[in-house]
């Protein structure tokens, strides 16, 4: 018949993991299912800003609020996770002065700090940026690693008992009249299915919770909005970046470890699967970012990626794309649609993900009657363990990862891809996005996890195609000139393409 | 800081520079160019990344020769990180001592040149090689002080005006070299002044002392762009002066005005090509001759032109040289623990010079003459004493 | 002065300078550095497969030759025909015997090597030193090195054994690891490890391991290490004391075999006369109407010099080469400035999509004289030949074919350079 949780949660992003963490901590047994790995959806498709709230402050304070509030709580609890940069606004000539005003004031009214700094002084410290900028503020905005943070949360719940599985697909769900009593599962590689039962489903499946709405037949209407991302070779700043204007495309640089992420678009799609970026979308970005920093055209972009917001619309009459709002929402179906045993939480972003978990937990742990506290905001994430160690010996260059962690990284898994060890590691993240190190990591799981042939050949060849995916809106330039090394690589050298991989083609 | 930005996104860590670091080749555990240049300096630029990168102490056998540069098929050049790191690497106490004394040559060389006699004597005394032991440098001979003094013909107004860098070696260790390059270009007609100059500033940055390296060389710009601004083209008879002259204080430093400066910078024997001096009809030529190419030279990407001239009928057989470094790379092979890899570097050309009874050795820099000349016995000249008499007349 | 000028050295620059060498034409090769011979296997791929959605290799080379004068008369090898490729291919094997470093085979017929993971590949010219038939050894040992992260025997003799077993060959396929204790301050590669096995205690050391696990028929596959210029002493040594046979097989960049070919070729073009000036990029040429008068190298002081020629060779590579320069609105060779025929789409959805990326296939359109065109086929250029990875009409990757290419039209372009200063 299945085993048997008090909770089974569907999604494994930032939200999932929050609250899979959320539950166990408050003594709840739980299960969380991924369709892939952990934060391969939005969680991991953004452009890794831990907002100060300053964003949002203008038109959403509430939403702004809320990121003053959690930001200094990732700061504490998710230490490992990011990188507390700081960030800056900057005004160009171009931009409005009057809305410097009224963001200023905002700000203050939602509580984030603001420390005016002079235009020669910001030179000095990002010397790539325009010399037309006429204001500058300090913000504490912050780089975060999504990957790592639902791996952290995820590891957490772990810790205290819970299941995190991975690959695991919600095919149906088990009901008795107008309760949800377990769910249906499949093993996405396998094909294998079982089933499990729960008092509570929660579902948490981001841009895909439409689609789990449907499957348990409640009608939630997510509108999936698609945002664009480039990824430069360095480090082109110390601080994020923001353009002091009212929220639009290309406004946003996050310095990410030794990279720089570049956004974002706000398209609507219809497919939440849809983190395609095209060449267009990258020559638009580029024209706009050009403008806070003039030579970016000629920094070496290395890909693009595209995520997909899950916006919710609550009635017709809201606003889409930017003018949606960026709050969450948690959705009791037993109050809306008579469905006991379902609850959704959709909408938000990742900086308040701790959030919206706590709020769905509570209501989870009222609904089962557990009356203890949340505490996830006083106690830090799991540490993975899975940090640059002293081995010299680099088994992918450009992020210097050696063997001993990308051992770590896939210590527990029975399945996995090279790019969920990369989203644990980075490796294949830099200059070379693989061209290199995909050989190399195959071969060494070859024999690490004991795969046949056409195992490992699936394993590099899928890293190849995931990489040129990304590398493809790019292709001009350095990174022009990566793929046809890279070619020559596995194509001409190894003979890639002529090697079996079984159901990989 | 643009342009070497520029350049670390280009590197696509095909390690063909790898394969022709002289110091790799002789030493497995040195990390190589393509991992301490561009690999380490992007991770660099991610400061505040959750481990502290720090430098590795290995970049200290760096030699700067520069051939990582020429061999880039796509024009990244990891010498210009590796210069700039040198200064942060953490020196036991000994080495940096030893490092200053060397780096400080030009201002050693200042006080011996008054008095030279006492300064070779000193050199060659027992209690100074307790002291340089002490301190850690190679048990091989020093350089001794020259203590002839430049002849320079009275002065004459030309439209043709060079202003000459002498460097430390011509002017504190080898007097003749500069005697014939001013005597050449004298015969050729060019009103020739001597740079009121001393160090170029190389010895310095290459090791680490580059804050001090940099006041000089916006000393030393400052003056020549002077001379610059008023006709004069800046000239140098040594391979490492003109080099840092042309791309260092341009890249390195990125002084404002250095690409100007770098324009107007010539190697003698460039200066001679371009002024197309014909040295045929040599009447009595050289039966053959080993021209070593400085990896200095062959740096300013210029070709060997002291070799087109040489070529013209001075040697008969001619043996140009610029596969390997010789491995002195100025004050390095002077360090007690570099010592044996500078001449396991520089074996080959060695080698190559004993596998022949060539008539002449021939080289434009002043160190890699002192390296082949301790190691193979034989005298070296540069290539401007053996052109003197053709172009001069005796 | 000179009588030809080369403009690249890859293998297409360094076989135009050999061919105009050899008609004792007073030669300069000029390139921004090393050419991309280092990046490469050092094998001579002519067609491994033809069509390129083949799943098996080109048996008929002959054949596909004469085919794809018809059906594609832009590639390089139907441009430049049959003769050309069999003068070129004899040429290539005559020069790397004078010059120490030979090879065998022929284009005609396609050889089988494994790659270094392990998947039998087609090429048509190996080093002499690791000519061999694979189907003549029953027993296999693929062996990696523990300092060495760029080769994996489990996983080759993995694909080896599965390939076999595919063809009904039965083979006694083993792998092992082997430790030279060699540094433990960085992952070394096949360079390093070259280097290492040329002093003789490293050698000796590498046998004794080995002894325990290999008889004489055993085939020892392992990453190219054996040397970088004692190529010859390493490899014989080893024979000697385990009496077994040795295949080296190409390994990522830095390929040792692609750096022993490059340089043998460079000291024997230089022992021929040949100049060298590498490390500084041609930034521009001279024209008077279609005659190029003189190219320009800006050196380290910033200033132009000029260098003058009959002929020029331009061999300076693709898009990996830096001879093409993609930009976000088109193609550009940026010498001469011949604008490339951009596509709409410039990448397939597939890495592996047999039919190649439209991406490595642009590139300068020539006529059989390796000139560049314009858009009517008329030549923009009369003494200036196009050769190598510039070149249009061809997708490398998929059809096997990099350094054939280099090979043929760098001879080409070199003696049509030559005979043109004549």
């Amino acid at each position: 018949m299945g085993d048997n949780y008090d909770v089974v949660i569907i999604g494994g992003g930032a939200t999932g993991t929050g609250i899979v963490r959320d539950l166990a901590m408050r003594g709840l047994s739980c299960l969380l299912v991924e369709k892939e790995d952990l934060a391969t959806g939005t969680s991991g498709r953004f452009h890794g800003l831990l907002h100060s709230g300053a964003r949002y402050a203008v038109r959403d304070p509430h939403s702004a609020q809320e990121c003053v509030q959690e930001n200094r709580i990732l700061k504490e609890i998710a230490a490992n996770c990011l990188e507390d940069t700081g960030g800056y606004f900057i005004a160009l000539k171009e931009d409005d002065p009057e809305y410097i005003r009224v963001w200023l004031e905002a700000c203050r009214q939602v509580g984030v700090a603001t420390e005016e700094i002079s235009p020669s002084e910001l030179l000095k410290q990002e010397p790539v940026l325009h010399k037309d900028v006429t204001k500058a503020y300090l913000v504490p905005d912050a780089a975060v690693d999504g990957f790592t943070l639902a791996a952290a949360n995820a590891l957490s719940a772990e810790k205290l008992g819970a299941k995190v599985k991975n690959y695991t697909r919600v095919v149906g769900f088990k009901r008795e009249g107008q309760r949800i009593t377990g769910v249906f599962l499949r093993n996405a590689i396998t094909g294998q299915e079982w089933e499990v039962n729960c008092r509570l489903v929660i579902n948490a499946a981001g841009a895909w919770a439409g689609q789990i709405g449907e499957l348990a037949g409640v009608n939630l209407n997510i509108i999936p909005d698609k945002g664009v991302l480039i990824v430069f070779n360095h480090r082109i700043t110390g601080k994020v970046l923001n353009r002091l204007r009212p929220p639009g495309d290309g406004d946003i640089f996050v310095p990410h470890g030794s990279v720089t992420i570049f956004g974002t678009t706000s398209r609507a799609t219809h497919d939440p699967q849809d983190n395609q970026a095209t060449r267009e979308d990258v020559l638009q970005l580029l024209a706009e970012g050009r403008k806070m920093i003039p030579d970016l055209e000629e920094m070496r972009l290395i890909r693009a990626f595209a995520g997909v917001r899950p916006l919710y619309q609550a009635s017709d009459q809201e606003g889409t794309g930017r003018q949606a709002t960026r709050d969450f929402s948690l959705l009791d179906h037993e109050k809306l649609d008579g469905l006991n045993g379902f609850i959704s939480v959709v909408g938000g972003k990742l900086t308040t993900y701790r959030l919206m978990a706590q709020a769905a937990s509570d209501l989870a742990a009222q609904k089962l009657g557990n009356d203890k506290p949340c505490l996830t905001h006083l106690e830090p994430l799991a540490n993975l363990g899975i940090e640059r160690d002293k081995d010299k010996k680099h088994l992918c260059q450009c992020e210097m990862i050696s063997k001993g962690m990308l051992e770590k990284a896939v210590k527990g898994k029975e399945q996995f891809s090279l790019s969920d060890i990369r989203r644990l590691t980075r490796l294949g993240m830099g200059p070379c996005q693989g061209t290199f190190c995909t050989y190399r990591a195959a071969g060494f799981y070859h024999e690490l996890k004991n795969l046949t042939a056409q195992e490992g050949n699936k394993l590099l060849k899928e890293h190849v195609q995931e990489r040129w995916k990304g590398a493809r809106p790019v292709l001009w330039g350095g990174q022009a000139q990566e793929i046809e090394i890279n070619r020559g690589i596995y194509l001409s050298l190894l003979n890639l393409d002529r090697l079996d991989s079984g159901d990989y083609v | 800081m643009k342009q070497y930005e520029k350049r670390l996104d280009y590197c696509l860590k095909c390690s063909t520079c790898h394969t022709q670091c002289p110091v790799l080749e002789n030493f497995l555990d040195f990390p190589g160019p393509k991992h301490l240049g561009p690999e380490l300096e992007r991770l660099r630029m991610a400061q505040g990344h959750k481990i502290q990168l720090t430098i590795d102490g290995k970049l200290a056998y760096c030699t700067n020769c520069k051939r990582c540069d020429l061999a880039c098929p796509h024009g990244v050049k990891p010498s210009v990180f590796n210069m700039h790191n040198r200064a942060r690497i953490g020196l036991p106490l000994q080495e940096k001592v030893r490092d200053w004394v060397l780096a400080h040559n030009g201002w050693w060389g200042g006080i011996a040149s008054h008095m030279p006699a006492l300064s070779n004597l000193a050199l060659h005394n027992p209690l100074t090689r307790i002291f340089l032991d002490a301190i850690g440098l190679a048990r091989r001979d020093l350089p001794s002080y020259d203590k002839r003094k430049l002849k320079i013909g009275k002065h004459f107004s030309s439209q043709k005006k060079a202003v000459y860098f002498l460097g430390c070696y011509a002017r504190y260790n080898e007097v003749a070299i500069a005697q014939s390059v001013i005597n050449i270009f004298e015969a050729l007609g060019y009103q020739l002044e001597i740079a009121p100059l001393g160090c170029c500033g190389t010895p310095l940055f290459s090791n680490g002392f580059l804050n001090e390296a940099r006041e000089l060389a916006e000393k030393n710009s400052r003056v020549l762009l002077d001379y610059i601004e008023k006709g004069y083209k800046v000239i140098s008879s040594c391979p490492s002066c003109t080099l840092t002259l042309k791309e260092e204080y341009r890249d390195l430093f990125a002084l404002p005005e250095g690409e100007k400066l770098a324009r107007g910078v010539y190697d003698v024997c460039e200066l001679l090509v371009e002024e197309e001096v014909s040295l045929k009809g040599a009447t009595d030529p050289y039966g053959s001759a080993y021209y070593h190419v400085p990896c200095h030279l062959k740096a300013q990407g210029m070709g060997t032109p002291a070799a087109e001239l040489l070529g013209q009928g001075v040697v008969q057989e001619l043996t140009v040289s610029d596969g390997y470094c010789c491995g002195m790379a100025g004050t390095y092979g002077f360090k007690k623990e570099k010592y044996e890899l500078s001449k396991a570097i520089g074996s080959p050309v060695f080698q190559g010079i004993m596998d022949k009874d060539y008539q002449l050795v021939l080289t434009d820099c002043g160190t890699c003459k002192l390296q082949i000349e301790q190691n193979t016995g034989r005298k070296v000249l540069h290539p401007v004493q053996v052109m003197e008499k053709l172009i001069v007349g005796t | 002065m000179y009588d030809v000028i080369v403009m690249g050295a890859g293998l297409a620059g360094l076989m135009a300078a050999a061919a105009a060498a050899e008609l004792n034409k007073k030669v300069l090769v000029v390139a921004k550095g090393r050419g991309n011979l280092y990046s490469a296997s050092g094998y001579i791929d002519f067609l491994g497969y033809y069509p390129t959605d083949c799943r098996q290799p080109l048996e008929n080379v002959v054949e596909a030759l004469e085919d794809m004068v018809n059906d594609n008369p832009q590639h390089p090898y139907a441009l430049l025909g049959k003769e050309k490729v069999d003068q070129a291919f004899d040429f290539f094997l005559k020069i790397m015997n004078r010059a120490g470093y030979s090879y065998s085979g022929s284009w005609k017929k396609n050889r089988i090597y494994p790659t270094a993971a392990g998947a039998l590949a087609p090429t048509s010219l190996v080093p002499q030193r690791s000519c061999l038939d694979l189907a003549s050894y029953q027993e296999i040992l693929v062996v990696g090195f523990r300092e060495m992260l760029d080769f994996y025997p489990f996983y080759a003799a993995d694909n080896l054994r599965e390939q076999f077993y595919q063809q009904g060959e039965k083979k006694l396929i083993r792998a092992a690891w082997l430790d030279l204790g060699l540094s433990k301050e960085r992952e070394l590669n096949s360079y390093d490890l070259a280097v290492a096995l040329e002093d003789e205690a490293v050698r000796f050391r590498l046998a004794e391991q080995l002894r325990v696990k290999v008889s004489e028929n055993t085939l020892v596959i392992l990453p190219a290490v054996l040397g970088i210029r004692k190529w010859a002493r390493v490899q014989g040594d080893l024979e000697r004391m385990l009496a077994c046979t040795f295949l080296e097989i190409p390994t990522l960049p830095p390929s040792v075999t692609g750096m022993r070919l490059a340089e043998s070729l460079m000291e024997y073009l230089e022992q021929r006369g040949v100049e060298f000036q590498l490390g500084y990029p041609v930034t521009g040429a001279l024209q008077e109407g279609k005659k190029c008068t003189g190219i320009k190298i800006e050196t380290a002081s910033g200033r132009v010099q000029v260098k003058r020629a009959q002929s020029y060779v331009l061999a300076t590579g693709g898009i990996l080469g830096g001879g093409l320069k993609v930009k976000p609105g088109g193609i550009t060779e940026e010498i001469f400035q011949i604008k490339i025929e951009m596509l709409q789409e410039m990448s397939n959805q597939d890495f592996f999509a047999p039919q190649g990326q439209p991406l490595s296939r642009t590139g300068i359109r020539v006529n059989g004289l390796l000139q560049p065109v314009g858009a009517q086929g008329e030549p923009l250029l009369t003494n200036v030949f196009a050769a190598g990875k510039n070149l249009t009409g061809y997708d490398p990757f998929v059809e096997k074919s990099g350094n054939g290419v280099a090979l043929v039209s760098g001879c080409a372009a070199g003696w049509l350079a030559g005979k043109g200063a004549l």
